[in-house]
């Protein structure tokens, strides 16, 4: 864009500048502006100011937006017209927290605030939830005297709610003499978020009727979530729907596994978005039925991002991660619209299950060249997809580049340390974690009291749960008592954890005893191992593990008679065990093997190979 | 097979056959299978019975699978029952043993080659590495040779035989297991990674182990 003076205007002319306003949409188009505004010492005027502000704020390029806002600071006669519009930009835009800046400088300057102002700084605080700021600026408004405001009650409303402070929300609407339907709405979306769905329903119930509106409706619905016959219950109550309404229904359907009814709602709809082809996707793949479930994707006539991911989450849940893995390089080929956040996430949870690493860098490589920060979840999802791909040492890079750690990208590292039997490492960054006082949470001691178990670190897994108990006081889950067990039964302390499992406060369940019951079998511990084997058994008759590690217990001890008994008993009840198998990748082409395998292409090779490597162990040994 | 497509079948069909039964828990379909064979069975066909059926844990199956073995082919029987100890080489024999492997396996496998050189440096670290079939693992009654047998074959060594044979020198294997290894397997595959200089992870169902130069990352603690 060029600025040129025009010679029929005066070079301090202001007509030439504004005409250009409308065609500025970059910060060098900005430069070219804020240079001739300078130098022409327009900067200082009122009029071409207004008109700059007026227009920069209607539009939709950031740049343009601070640009106003840095404007409004050469004004002196604080229009709050002016300044109201530019809050608005900020409070509605990617950066709520100026909006609050910006409310602080007109008190400061003095600029007069009126009921507009305070709206729109207090849906910033509601984004932000900045419930601090928020009741300063409710006590402000009370003195400014615009308490009894009815937008900005509801605004209030609002705010209170989006911060979680449900009950402060309450008492503002309890307070309101006059009452719309956006305060009932407001009120109702609070206890709904906030999972107090009985009052949100008495809400609902108590409201009057013609206050009632699509928005109440939907609400009520989305509350409903996983409550089908009471969302069904109202979705068939609502005297009229939109196309939320009944993609509300679906979603609920789909989380509730009643697709049935879903397809008889999604073939009646009178119009269908890519959201609702996305509940039913999800739908069925809840249900395993990912065949379906592609078919359905298959057929979208335009698809986005967030059907993409429904689709790879199902096959993900569905242990298809090959076909999950192979729709995300689709996405990338055929480039229509880009991977987010959560294709990331889901794609690097398939490729953790796969443990394959190559994926897992190819993926990483186009974070880093597409500028995608591994901060949050994307983070945890590195350093899982390492840990369980075989490279701890990646794992760790990533830890310790992410500046932000919070307790899900330490309780990663911990998991990953865990399962590579790296339990000193796992302990020290447990203590760091304490030392940099980030809150540690129940799946925190899960991952200490695994890696303590894994590494025989007896005694720091039992100062661990201790701390979990008295400084934490998280009150331990089934999960840590089974961890508990695990460290004891590996360490070969069987009656100690025997005794552990006795004094559970709680009732454990079959998988703390088949842990203790996997340890007696270690340490040939038949006395303890056949009781807990047979209840086991008497619990579950048709686990074949428990019968498995029995039999196991009597053939470690020569008792070839029992281990018949029981292999007898087996194929009576049709048990079967679960044979051995392995999986090689080789040059991105997975390769499966079973005990004895004889099956595969390279056959020959792979026995002689292996003759060959145990005749040359022979040999050097003999 | 014949009458659709003209091929006669082999006796590698029908171990196919039977291992496909056999593996996806059809035991009692693979012996049918095998009693209406038109040719005999071989003593491949009831070796695979023998390891099917341990793999199920059908006893009378595997009952009767080994003395098929033994009655179809006299020479499993003296492998079985009566273990000869192996002649003491001479270094001359040896020589000449070492070159024919060297020379079959280097043309079925390029990168043989590099592990065999790799290996001879470390004869002295195999002697110091002192492994020995742990047979205790085996939970079957079986005779000693057997048991030592029955080792020799399981998936995670299986699938790193492959590995060793499809990937070039110091390439990193990674293999996945759906149970917890054994002890034997966990002895074996430290000294195999000593002496093909390879760095050997395994994810078992627990945990995962990462091998390298005759050590473990558990410790030997899992």
């Amino acid at each position: 864009m060029g600025v040129c003076s025009n010679l029929n205007q005066p070079w301090n002319s202001i007509h030439p500048t504004v005409t250009l306003f409308r065609y500025c949409k970059t910060q060098a188009d900005i430069n070219q502006i804020h240079a001739r505004i300078i130098t022409t010492g327009l900067i200082r005027s009122s009029l071409l100011t207004t008109k700059l502000i007026i227009s920069f704020t209607s539009s939709q390029h950031t740049p343009l937006i601070k640009f106003a806002r840095y404007v409004l600071n050469y004004r002196n006669d604080g229009d709050p017209f002016l300044w109201n519009l530019v809050i608005k930009c900020f409070s509605h835009g990617e950066e709520p927290i100026e909006a609050v800046v910006l409310f602080c400088l007109m008190l400061e300057k003095g600029v007069f605030v009126d009921k507009f102002s305070f709206s729109l700084v207090l849906k910033a605080c509601s984004r932000l939830q900045l419930v601090n700021e928020g009741v300063q600026i409710h006590g402000l408004l009370r003195k400014f005297e615009f308490g009894c405001d009815l937008v900005l009650q509801n605004c209030l409303i609002c705010m209170y709610c989006k911060c979680g402070c449900v009950e402060l929300g309450r008492r503002v609407f309890d307070e309101m003499i006059v009452r719309d339907s956006v305060s009932f709405n407001s009120m109702i979306d609070g206890y709904v978020k906030s999972g107090k769905i009985g009052l949100g329903r008495d809400l609902f119930d108590s409201m009057p009727v013609e206050l009632r509106n699509l928005i109440t409706w939907n609400c009520m619905i989305s509350g409903y979530g996983d409550r089908f016959e009471s969302a069904w219950e109202l979705f068939r109550e609502m005297p009229e729907r939109d196309l939320i309404s009944w993609n509300l229904m679906l979603d609920c359907c789909a989380k509730c596994g009643e697709m049935e009814v879903a397809n008889d709602l999604f073939n009646k709809m009178p119009k269908r978005d890519v959201i609702s082809w996305a509940n039913m996707i999800d739908g069925y793949g809840r249900l395993g039925c990912v065949d379906i479930a592609r078919g359905l994707f298959d057929d979208m006539g335009e698809r986005d991002v967030v059907s993409y991911n429904v689709m790879m989450a199902g096959y993900v849940q569905n242990g298809h991660c090959k076909e999950a893995l192979e729709l995300f390089h689709v996405m990338l080929r055929e480039r229509k619209f880009y991977p987010d956040h959560t294709t990331f996430v889901i794609t690097l949870s398939a490729i953790a299950q796969l443990g394959n690493i190559d994926e897992g860098i190819f993926v990483h490589r186009y974070l880093e060249e597409n500028n995608f920060m591994v901060e949050g979840k994307l983070g945890v999802s590195l350093i899982n997809m390492y840990a369980k791909c075989g490279s701890i040492e990646i794992a760790m890079h990533v830890f310790e580049i992410i500046k932000e750690k919070n307790a899900d990208h330490w309780n990663a590292m911990i998991g990953g340390l865990a399962v590579h039997g790296l339990g000193e490492i796992a302990f020290d960054l447990f203590i760091e974690m304490e030392r940099l006082c980030v809150q540690p949470d129940d799946i925190t001691f899960i991952g200490v009291l695994n890696a303590c178990g894994h590494a025989g670190m007896v005694k720091e897994g039992i100062i661990c749960f201790e701390i979990m108990r008295r400084i934490h006081k998280l009150e331990p889950k089934l999960q840590h008592y089974g961890c508990m067990v695990d460290i004891l039964g590996r360490a070969g302390h069987i009656e100690e954890a025997a005794r552990f499992i006795q004094d559970m406060p709680i009732e454990p369940n079959d998988v703390v005893w088949r842990t203790l019951l996997s340890a007696c079998k270690i340490y040939e511990n038949l006395s303890i191992g056949e009781d807990v084997a047979k209840y086991l058994i008497r619990r579950d008759p048709h686990n074949s593990g428990s019968y498995v590690l029995l039999s196991n217990i009597y053939a470690s001890l020569s008792m070839w008679d029992c281990v018949r008994n029981v292999r007898t008993i087996m194929k009576e009840r049709e048990l079967e065990k679960i044979p051995g198998c392995s999986w090689i990748e080789i040059e991105g082409a997975p390769h499966e093997f079973l005990v004895g395998d004889r099956l595969h292409p390279q056959a020959k090779e792979i026995y002689s190979s292996l003759d060959m490597w145990h005749n040359i162990i022979r040999d050097v040994m003999f | 097979m014949k009458n659709d497509y003209g091929i006669v079948p082999g006796y590698e069909h029908y171990l196919g056959v039977v291992d496909v039964l056999g593996k996806s828990g059809h035991l009692n379909e693979a012996v049918e299978f095998v009693d209406n064979m038109p040719v005999e069975p071989t003593a491949e066909i009831w070796e695979a019975l023998v390891n099917l059926s341990r793999l199920h844990g059908d006893i009378e199956l595997e009952d009767r699978a080994e003395e098929m073995l033994a009655s179809f082919d006299p020479s499993r029987e003296r492998v079985d029952k009566l273990p000869v100890p192996l002649p003491k080489r001479h270094s001359v024999p040896n020589m000449l043993q070492v070159n024919n492997k060297v020379s079959e396996y280097r043309c079925l496998n390029p990168y043989k080659g590099n592990r065999y050189e790799n290996f001879k440096g470390l004869n002295g670290q195999m002697r110091e590495a002192g492994y020995v079939p742990d047979t205790r693992y085996v939970l079957h009654d079986i005779d000693q040779e057997a048991k030592e047998q029955a080792l020799m074959y399981h998936s995670e060594r299986l699938a790193i035989a492959y590995g060793l044979i499809s990937t070039p020198a110091r390439t990193t294997l990674r293999i996945i297991k759906n149970l917890r290894i054994c002890g034997d397997c966990h002895n074996a595959i430290k000294i195999m990674s000593m002496i093909v200089g390879r760095e050997l992870i395994v994810r078992d169902n627990k945990r995962f182990h990462h091998f390298r130069d005759g050590i473990c990352s558990c410790g030997d603690y899992w």
